[in-house]
C-alpha cells in the first residue's frame, strides 16, 4: 500500500462519522506526512477525530502513530473538562448576580450535536449574555479575578456595537463573553435579542445550563466559519456539517432567521466552505448555498471579512452601514475616530494614524464595491 | 500517598453527577473536585462505564473479572484501590 498525503488524511478525519461522508480508509502515513498532519492537527484541534478515526479503522495508522493520537486526545479532553469546570463556576457567579446566558460553541455542541463529548476539544470557554447585562457581566467576572484582554474602542461601544470581550480567568482560562456572533457588519445587523428566543438545555457536571436553540447554534457556526478567521478554521466547517447532517436542524428556519439579520450569504459561505473543505457528496444544502446570490449589503459586507484587506478595523470601518439612525451612525462614527486611550495605545500607537486607518479601511471597501 | 481506606462491600456506589469526564480509546479522563484530571486506563474505563448505575464493589470486580478473563481475586484488589481514589477525588458517592 502505498503512502498517503497528509491532505487526505486531514479530510477523512476532519468528516468522520458524518452521515453520508465517503467512508474508504487512508493510510498509512510514512514519517514526514505523519509529523506534519499531526501539526495540522493540534493547530486545528482536531485531536480527538484523529484518535476516534484511527480507533475506527477510518484512519490506518501504525502502533506508534495510533498511541500518539490517542494521547492527542485525552491531552485535549483534559482541556475540556477544566474549562467545563470554569464554566461551572462563572455560570454560578452569572447566576448569583441575575444575568441570563447561554452557553456557546465547543462547550454546548460538543454535548448537544456530537456523537460523543469526546469527539469535539474546545480551548476556552464562551458565553453569550445580553446587551443590557453586557457591562455588569464584564464587572462581576473581573470582580472574580478575571482580566480583559484587549481595551474597548471606546467605553460602551461593545455593549452596543461590539461583539464582545476576550477575558483571562485567574487561572489563565480564556472566557469569551460575546454580545453578538461577529464583529463588523454582519454583527451589528444582528438582533442580538434574539439569541435569546430558543434555548435548548447542555447537562455539564450534573448542571443544566442554557444554549441556543438548535438553528441558532447552527448559525453561530456559520457565522463563526465563514467570518471568524482569515482562513476558515476547519473544526468550525466541521460544527457546520455536523449540525446540517447529523442533526435534525430546520435549514429553512435557520435560513429564514438569518434573512432577518441580512446575513443568509454569511450561512451559503459557510455551508460552501464546509462542503469543499471536507469533500462531501453533493446535497440540498449545498445547492442551495452554491446558487445564492448576495445581496448589495452582503457583498460589501463580505468583503470586510473576506476581502485582502480583511482586520479588525476594516470590519469596524465597514459597520457603519450596519448600524441603524442617525444618532448611532454619529456615535459609531465618533468612537472610531476617537478611540479611548487605551485603545489607542495598544492598537494603534496614535490618534492621527487611526484615523487614517479607519477611513483608508473604509475606502477599501467603498472601491471594492 | 497513603493506602486507600476500605471500601465497605454491601455498599453500593455511582458516579458522582457532578464529576466531569471524556472517555476515548486512550481510556478516561476524569475531573471532580478542585484536583487536576486523572486518566483511567486499561480497565479503568470499563470500571467507569460500570459506575454509570448503582454496583457494589463485589459485583463491579465480579463484573470486571468477567469481562477480562481474569481471577476475581486479582481484580478485586485493584478494583476497591480505583474505587478508593475515585471516592476521595469525589468522583464517585454512594448511591442513595
Amino acid at each position: 500500500m502505498s503512502a498517503s498525503a497528509p491532505s487526505d488524511a486531514l479530510v477523512v478525519l476532519a468528516r468522520f462519522g458524518l452521515p453520508g461522508a465517503p467512508e474508504h480508509a487512508t493510510g498509512p502515513l510514512d514519517p514526514p506526512a505523519w509529523r506534519e498532519l499531526v501539526a495540522i492537527v493540534e493547530s486545528e484541534r482536531l485531536g480527538p477525530l484523529l484518535a476516534e478515526a484511527a480507533a475506527a479503522g477510518a484512519l490506518i495508522l501504525d502502533e506508534n502513530q495510533r498511541e500518539e493520537a490517542f494521547a492527542a486526545q485525552e491531552r485535549a479532553m483534559r482541556v475540556c473538562v477544566l474549562l467545563e469546570r470554569t464554566l461551572l463556576a462563572t455560570a454560578e457567579l452569572l447566576d448569583d448576580a441575575g444575568i441570563s446566558f447561554r452557553v456557546l460553541k465547543g462547550p454546548a455542541v460538543a454535548r448537544l450535536d456530537y456523537p460523543d463529548p469526546a469527539w469535539r476539544a474546545f480551548g476556552d470557554v464562551d458565553l453569550l449574555v445580553p446587551s443590557a447585562a453586557y457591562d455588569e457581566t464584564l464587572a462581576v467576572l473581573g470582580a472574580a479575578g478575571a482580566r480583559r484582554r484587549f481595551a474597548e474602542v471606546r467605553p460602551g461601544f461593545d455593549r452596543r456595537f461590539g461583539k464582545g470581550a476576550t477575558l483571562v480567568a485567574p487561572d489563565g482560562t480564556q472566557l469569551d463573553v460575546h454580545r453578538s456572533f461577529a464583529a463588523g457588519p454582519f454583527g451589528i445587523a444582528l438582533a442580538a435579542a434574539e439569541l435569546f428566543a430558543a434555548t435548548d438545555r447542555v447537562e455539564v457536571g450534573g448542571r443544566e445550563l442554557p444554549a441556543l436553540g438548535r438553528e441558532l447554534r447552527f448559525l453561530h457556526a456559520c457565522y463563526h466559519a465563514a467570518l471568524g478567521d482569515a482562513v476558515a478554521r476547519v473544526v468550525a466547517l466541521r460544527d457546520v456539517a455536523q449540525l446540517l447532517l447529523a442533526t435534525p436542524l430546520d435549514l429553512d428556519r435557520a435560513r429564514s432567521i438569518a434573512r432577518g439579520w441580512r446575513g443568509e450569504a454569511v450561512v451559503a459561505r459557510a455551508v460552501c466552505l464546509a462542503w469543499e473543505r471536507l469533500a462531501l457528496e453533493p446535497g440540498p444544502a449545498v445547492a442551495w448555498a452554491a446558487s445564492y446570490r448576495p445581496d448589495r449589503f452582503e457583498s460589501r459586507a463580505l468583503l470586510a471579512y473576506t476581502g485582502a484587506s480583511r482586520s479588525y478595523a476594516t470590519q469596524l470601518a465597514a459597520g457603519l452601514r450596519a448600524v441603524n439612525g442617525f444618532p448611532a451612525k454619529a456615535a459609531y462614527v465618533r468612537a472610531l475616530l476617537l478611540p479611548s486611550g487605551d485603545y489607542v495605545a495598544r492598537h494603534d500607537g496614535g490618534y492621527a494614524h487611526r484615523l487614517r486607518r479607519a477611513w483608508r479601511a473604509r475606502s477599501t471597501v467603498r472601491v471594492a464595491r | 500517598m497513603g493506602t486507600p481506606a476500605a471500601i465497605a462491600r454491601d455498599r453500593r456506589i455511582l458516579r458522582s453527577p457532578a464529576a466531569l469526564w471524556r472517555a476515548g480509546a486512550f481510556g478516561v479522563v476524569v475531573l471532580a473536585g478542585e484536583g487536576d484530571p486523572v486518566t483511567l486506563t486499561g480497565t479503568g474505563r470499563a470500571l467507569w462505564e460500570a459506575l454509570a448505575t448503582p454496583i457494589g464493589v463485589d459485583e463491579l470486580a465480579a463484573t470486571l473479572a468477567a469481562a477480562h478473563g481474569a481471577p476475581l481475586e486479582q481484580v478485586r484488589p485493584d478494583v476497591e484501590a480505583a474505587v478508593a481514589r475515585l471516592e476521595a477525588l469525589g468522583a464517585v458517592e454512594a448511591a442513595r
